[in-house]
Protein backbone atom coordinates (compact mmCIF):
# COMPACT_ATOMS: atom_id res chain seq x y z
CA UNK A 1 0.00 0.00 0.00
CA UNK A 2 0.98 3.64 -0.39
CA UNK A 3 0.19 6.32 2.18
CA UNK A 4 0.68 10.09 2.38
CA UNK A 5 2.01 11.59 5.60
CA UNK A 6 3.41 15.01 6.60
CA UNK A 7 7.14 15.67 6.40
CA UNK A 8 9.50 17.32 8.83
CA UNK A 9 13.09 18.54 8.72
CA UNK A 10 14.98 21.45 7.23
CA UNK A 11 15.45 22.11 3.51
CA UNK A 12 18.80 23.65 2.58
CA UNK A 13 18.41 23.90 -1.18
CA UNK A 14 15.73 23.42 -3.83
CA UNK A 15 16.34 23.09 -7.55
CA UNK A 16 15.34 21.11 -10.63
CA UNK A 17 17.49 18.17 -11.80
CA UNK A 18 16.51 16.42 -15.05
CA UNK A 19 13.15 18.13 -14.81
CA UNK A 20 12.51 16.72 -11.36
CA UNK A 21 12.43 18.92 -8.24
CA UNK A 22 15.45 18.09 -6.11
CA UNK A 23 15.92 19.03 -2.49
CA UNK A 24 18.94 18.93 -0.26
CA UNK A 25 18.19 18.50 3.42
CA UNK A 26 20.10 19.49 6.51
CA UNK A 27 22.18 16.48 7.64
CA UNK A 28 21.52 17.51 11.24
CA UNK A 29 17.78 17.84 10.64
CA UNK A 30 17.01 15.61 7.64
CA UNK A 31 13.89 15.95 5.55
CA UNK A 32 11.78 12.87 6.26
CA UNK A 33 8.30 11.64 7.14
CA UNK A 34 7.07 12.32 10.66
CA UNK A 35 7.32 9.33 13.00
CA UNK A 36 3.83 8.14 12.12
CA UNK A 37 4.46 4.73 13.63
CA UNK A 38 4.05 6.41 17.03
CA UNK A 39 0.31 6.44 16.31
CA UNK A 40 0.15 2.69 15.77
CA UNK A 41 -0.26 -0.03 18.40
CA UNK A 42 3.12 -1.47 19.42
CA UNK A 43 2.44 -4.84 17.77
CA UNK A 44 1.70 -3.24 14.37
CA UNK A 45 4.84 -1.15 13.89
CA UNK A 46 7.11 -3.66 12.17
CA UNK A 47 7.27 -2.61 8.53
CA UNK A 48 9.52 -0.58 6.30
CA UNK A 49 8.94 1.91 3.53
CA UNK A 50 10.66 2.77 0.26
CA UNK A 51 10.28 4.72 -3.00
CA UNK A 52 9.15 7.98 -1.38
CA UNK A 53 7.63 10.70 -3.54
CA UNK A 54 8.11 14.00 -1.75
CA UNK A 55 5.62 16.80 -2.35
CA UNK A 56 7.38 19.83 -0.91
CA UNK A 57 4.60 22.22 -1.90
CA UNK A 58 2.08 20.36 0.26
CA UNK A 59 4.62 19.32 2.88
CA UNK A 60 3.78 15.64 2.39
CA UNK A 61 5.42 12.46 1.19
CA UNK A 62 3.89 9.38 -0.38
CA UNK A 63 5.47 6.16 0.86
CA UNK A 64 5.33 2.56 -0.29
CA UNK A 65 4.88 0.43 2.81
CA UNK A 66 6.75 -2.88 2.68
CA UNK A 67 6.58 -5.91 4.91
CA UNK A 68 8.94 -8.76 5.57
CA UNK A 69 8.65 -11.82 7.71
CA UNK A 70 10.03 -11.13 11.15
CA UNK A 71 11.49 -13.29 13.87
CA UNK A 72 9.13 -13.98 16.74
CA UNK A 73 9.84 -15.50 20.12
CA UNK A 74 9.68 -19.29 20.00
CA UNK A 75 9.69 -19.28 23.78
CA UNK A 76 7.55 -16.40 25.09
CA UNK A 77 9.66 -13.91 27.01
CA UNK A 78 12.99 -15.19 25.69
CA UNK A 79 14.31 -13.01 22.85
CA UNK A 80 17.25 -15.40 22.40
CA UNK A 81 14.93 -18.16 21.18
CA UNK A 82 13.49 -16.94 17.91
CA UNK A 83 11.66 -18.54 15.00
CA UNK A 84 10.41 -17.12 11.69
CA UNK A 85 6.81 -15.96 11.44
CA UNK A 86 4.48 -18.46 9.79
CA UNK A 87 2.70 -17.50 6.57
CA UNK A 88 -0.56 -17.10 8.48
CA UNK A 89 1.01 -14.92 11.18
CA UNK A 90 2.69 -12.75 8.57
CA UNK A 91 -0.47 -12.25 6.53
CA UNK A 92 -2.57 -11.46 9.59
CA UNK A 93 -0.03 -8.86 10.75
CA UNK A 94 0.17 -7.30 7.29
CA UNK A 95 -3.61 -6.97 6.98
CA UNK A 96 -4.00 -5.56 10.48
CA UNK A 97 -1.15 -3.09 9.98
CA UNK A 98 -2.50 -1.84 6.67
CA UNK A 99 -5.94 -1.33 8.23
CA UNK A 100 -4.39 0.65 11.09
CA UNK A 101 -2.34 2.78 8.68
CA UNK A 102 -5.42 3.45 6.57
CA UNK A 103 -7.31 4.56 9.67
CA UNK A 104 -4.52 6.95 10.69
CA UNK A 105 -4.31 8.56 7.26
CA UNK A 106 -8.10 8.92 6.91
CA UNK A 107 -9.15 9.81 10.43
CA UNK A 108 -6.18 11.15 12.37
CA UNK A 109 -4.75 13.97 10.26
CA UNK A 110 -4.47 16.36 13.22
CA UNK A 111 -2.45 13.83 15.20
CA UNK A 112 -0.13 13.31 12.22
CA UNK A 113 0.47 17.05 11.93
CA UNK A 114 1.07 17.25 15.68
CA UNK A 115 3.92 14.74 15.36
CA UNK A 116 6.07 17.46 13.80
CA UNK A 117 6.20 19.23 17.16
CA UNK A 118 6.38 16.03 19.21
CA UNK A 119 9.46 14.88 17.34
CA UNK A 120 11.43 17.93 18.44
CA UNK A 121 10.33 17.47 22.04
CA UNK A 122 11.52 13.86 22.05
CA UNK A 123 14.86 14.66 20.49
CA UNK A 124 15.46 17.45 22.99
CA UNK A 125 14.78 15.00 25.79
CA UNK A 126 17.21 12.49 24.31
CA UNK A 127 19.97 15.09 24.36
CA UNK A 128 19.31 15.94 27.99
CA UNK A 129 18.63 19.57 27.16
CA UNK A 130 15.70 21.22 28.92
CA UNK A 131 12.44 21.10 27.01
CA UNK A 132 10.78 24.46 26.69
CA UNK B 1 6.76 -13.66 -32.53
CA UNK B 2 9.15 -10.89 -31.78
CA UNK B 3 11.06 -11.33 -28.61
CA UNK B 4 12.39 -8.41 -26.69
CA UNK B 5 15.79 -9.08 -25.27
CA UNK B 6 16.85 -7.15 -22.25
CA UNK B 7 20.18 -5.48 -22.73
CA UNK B 8 22.48 -4.80 -19.88
CA UNK B 9 23.39 -1.25 -18.96
CA UNK B 10 26.96 -0.83 -17.91
CA UNK B 11 27.22 1.13 -14.73
CA UNK B 12 30.26 2.73 -13.34
CA UNK B 13 30.49 1.31 -9.88
CA UNK B 14 32.40 3.94 -8.06
CA UNK B 15 33.50 1.83 -5.16
CA UNK B 16 31.81 1.68 -1.82
CA UNK B 17 32.30 2.69 1.74
CA UNK B 18 32.04 0.32 4.64
CA UNK B 19 32.63 1.14 8.18
CA UNK B 20 32.16 0.75 11.82
CA UNK B 21 30.98 3.77 13.77
CA UNK B 22 33.09 5.14 16.56
CA UNK B 23 32.33 3.95 20.04
CA UNK B 24 32.13 0.24 19.35
CA UNK B 25 32.67 -1.92 22.38
CA UNK B 26 33.94 -5.48 22.37
CA UNK B 27 32.84 -7.57 25.31
CA UNK B 28 35.81 -9.92 25.09
CA UNK B 29 33.76 -13.06 25.49
CA UNK B 30 32.55 -13.65 21.97
CA UNK B 31 33.07 -12.39 18.48
CA UNK B 32 30.79 -9.42 18.61
CA UNK B 33 30.80 -5.68 18.58
CA UNK B 34 28.02 -3.36 19.56
CA UNK B 35 27.08 0.30 19.50
CA UNK B 36 24.63 2.15 21.68
CA UNK B 37 21.78 4.14 20.13
CA UNK B 38 20.24 6.82 22.33
CA UNK B 39 16.51 6.96 22.98
CA UNK B 40 14.71 8.47 20.02
CA UNK B 41 18.03 9.14 18.30
CA UNK B 42 19.95 8.14 15.18
CA UNK B 43 23.35 6.42 15.16
CA UNK B 44 25.22 6.95 11.90
CA UNK B 45 26.62 3.56 10.84
CA UNK B 46 28.36 4.46 7.62
CA UNK B 47 28.36 7.19 4.98
CA UNK B 48 29.64 7.63 1.44
CA UNK B 49 30.42 10.88 -0.37
CA UNK B 50 30.92 11.05 -4.12
CA UNK B 51 30.79 13.63 -6.91
CA UNK B 52 28.41 13.20 -9.83
CA UNK B 53 28.02 14.86 -13.20
CA UNK B 54 25.12 17.24 -13.61
CA UNK B 55 21.85 15.32 -13.64
CA UNK B 56 23.39 11.89 -13.06
CA UNK B 57 20.99 9.09 -12.21
CA UNK B 58 22.37 7.49 -9.10
CA UNK B 59 21.68 4.17 -7.43
CA UNK B 60 22.19 4.12 -3.68
CA UNK B 61 22.42 0.77 -1.93
CA UNK B 62 22.95 0.18 1.77
CA UNK B 63 23.51 -3.10 3.55
CA UNK B 64 23.64 -4.04 7.22
CA UNK B 65 24.38 -7.41 8.76
CA UNK B 66 23.52 -7.79 12.40
CA UNK B 67 20.74 -7.10 14.83
CA UNK B 68 19.60 -5.36 17.99
CA UNK B 69 19.67 -6.22 21.67
CA UNK B 70 15.86 -6.33 21.70
CA UNK B 71 13.44 -6.77 18.81
CA UNK B 72 10.83 -4.12 17.92
CA UNK B 73 12.78 -0.95 18.73
CA UNK B 74 15.48 -0.17 16.14
CA UNK B 75 15.06 0.46 12.41
CA UNK B 76 17.56 1.39 9.71
CA UNK B 77 17.23 4.65 7.81
CA UNK B 78 18.84 5.54 4.48
CA UNK B 79 19.50 9.24 3.97
CA UNK B 80 20.62 10.71 0.65
CA UNK B 81 21.81 14.31 0.74
CA UNK B 82 19.86 15.06 3.91
CA UNK B 83 16.60 13.49 2.71
CA UNK B 84 15.38 10.13 3.99
CA UNK B 85 14.78 7.69 1.13
CA UNK B 86 13.97 4.40 2.85
CA UNK B 87 13.41 2.75 6.21
CA UNK B 88 13.62 -0.89 7.23
CA UNK B 89 11.41 -2.88 9.52
CA UNK B 90 12.62 -3.45 13.07
CA UNK B 91 15.97 -5.14 13.46
CA UNK B 92 15.60 -8.60 14.87
CA UNK B 93 17.37 -9.78 17.99
CA UNK B 94 20.84 -10.80 16.89
CA UNK B 95 23.27 -8.81 18.95
CA UNK B 96 26.16 -11.21 18.70
CA UNK B 97 25.57 -12.53 15.21
CA UNK B 98 25.30 -16.06 16.56
CA UNK B 99 21.52 -16.39 16.80
CA UNK B 100 20.29 -16.01 13.24
CA UNK B 101 22.12 -14.02 10.61
CA UNK B 102 20.06 -11.16 9.27
CA UNK B 103 20.96 -8.96 6.34
CA UNK B 104 19.05 -5.77 5.66
CA UNK B 105 19.09 -3.91 2.34
CA UNK B 106 17.81 -0.41 1.60
CA UNK B 107 17.79 1.11 -1.87
CA UNK B 108 17.21 4.47 -3.51
CA UNK B 109 17.41 5.85 -7.05
CA UNK B 110 17.75 9.58 -7.63
CA UNK B 111 18.94 12.25 -10.01
CA UNK B 112 21.85 14.12 -8.46
CA UNK B 113 24.44 16.73 -9.28
CA UNK B 114 27.73 17.53 -7.63
CA UNK B 115 29.15 16.13 -4.42
CA UNK B 116 26.56 14.21 -2.40
CA UNK B 117 26.61 12.16 0.76
CA UNK B 118 24.51 9.12 1.57
CA UNK B 119 24.41 7.55 4.99
CA UNK B 120 22.91 4.55 6.72
CA UNK B 121 21.73 5.15 10.28
CA UNK B 122 20.11 3.10 13.00
CA UNK B 123 17.14 4.81 14.63
CA UNK B 124 15.96 3.86 18.10
CA UNK B 125 12.20 4.26 18.57
CA UNK B 126 12.39 3.26 22.23
CA UNK B 127 12.50 5.58 25.24
CA UNK B 128 15.58 3.74 26.56
CA UNK B 129 19.03 3.24 25.06
CA UNK B 130 19.27 0.24 22.74
CA UNK B 131 22.19 -1.49 21.07
CA UNK B 132 22.92 -2.65 17.56
CA UNK B 133 25.55 -5.30 17.02
CA UNK B 134 27.37 -7.34 14.47
CA UNK B 135 29.71 -10.27 14.31
CA UNK B 136 33.46 -9.84 14.27
CA UNK B 137 35.99 -11.79 12.27
CA UNK B 138 38.00 -14.60 13.79
CA UNK B 139 40.93 -12.25 14.13
CA UNK B 140 38.73 -9.85 16.09
CA UNK B 141 38.83 -7.28 13.33
CA UNK B 142 35.50 -5.68 12.67
CA UNK B 143 33.74 -7.07 9.66
CA UNK B 144 32.05 -4.56 7.39
CA UNK B 145 28.87 -4.31 9.39
CA UNK B 146 27.39 -1.65 7.20
CA UNK B 147 27.99 -0.69 3.61
CA UNK B 148 26.59 2.16 1.57
CA UNK B 149 27.34 2.58 -2.10
CA UNK B 150 26.44 5.15 -4.71
CA UNK B 151 26.92 4.47 -8.40
CA UNK B 152 25.84 6.11 -11.63
CA UNK B 153 25.67 5.35 -15.30
CA UNK B 154 28.73 6.75 -17.05
CA UNK B 155 27.95 10.03 -18.75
Amino acid sequence: MRIRVPITGKILEKRVVNGVPYVSGDPDDPVRPVDFIDLLPAHLRDFGWQNPVYDFEKGEVELEIVFAKKAVEAVPGDPAMMRPETDQEFEARRIATEAALDDIVRNHRAELEALKARRYMRELRSTGRPVT
Amino acid sequence: MNKKVATGVAHDTQGYTDGTPAGASYDGTSNRARWSVGAGADLDLVSDTRAFADGALVHVAAFFKGGADQPNYVKLRLYVDGVQEAESGFLNYDLDGSNITYIYVLLAYKAMSGSKTSKLSAHNYDTATRYVGTAMGADSNYQPAAVVQMSSKPG
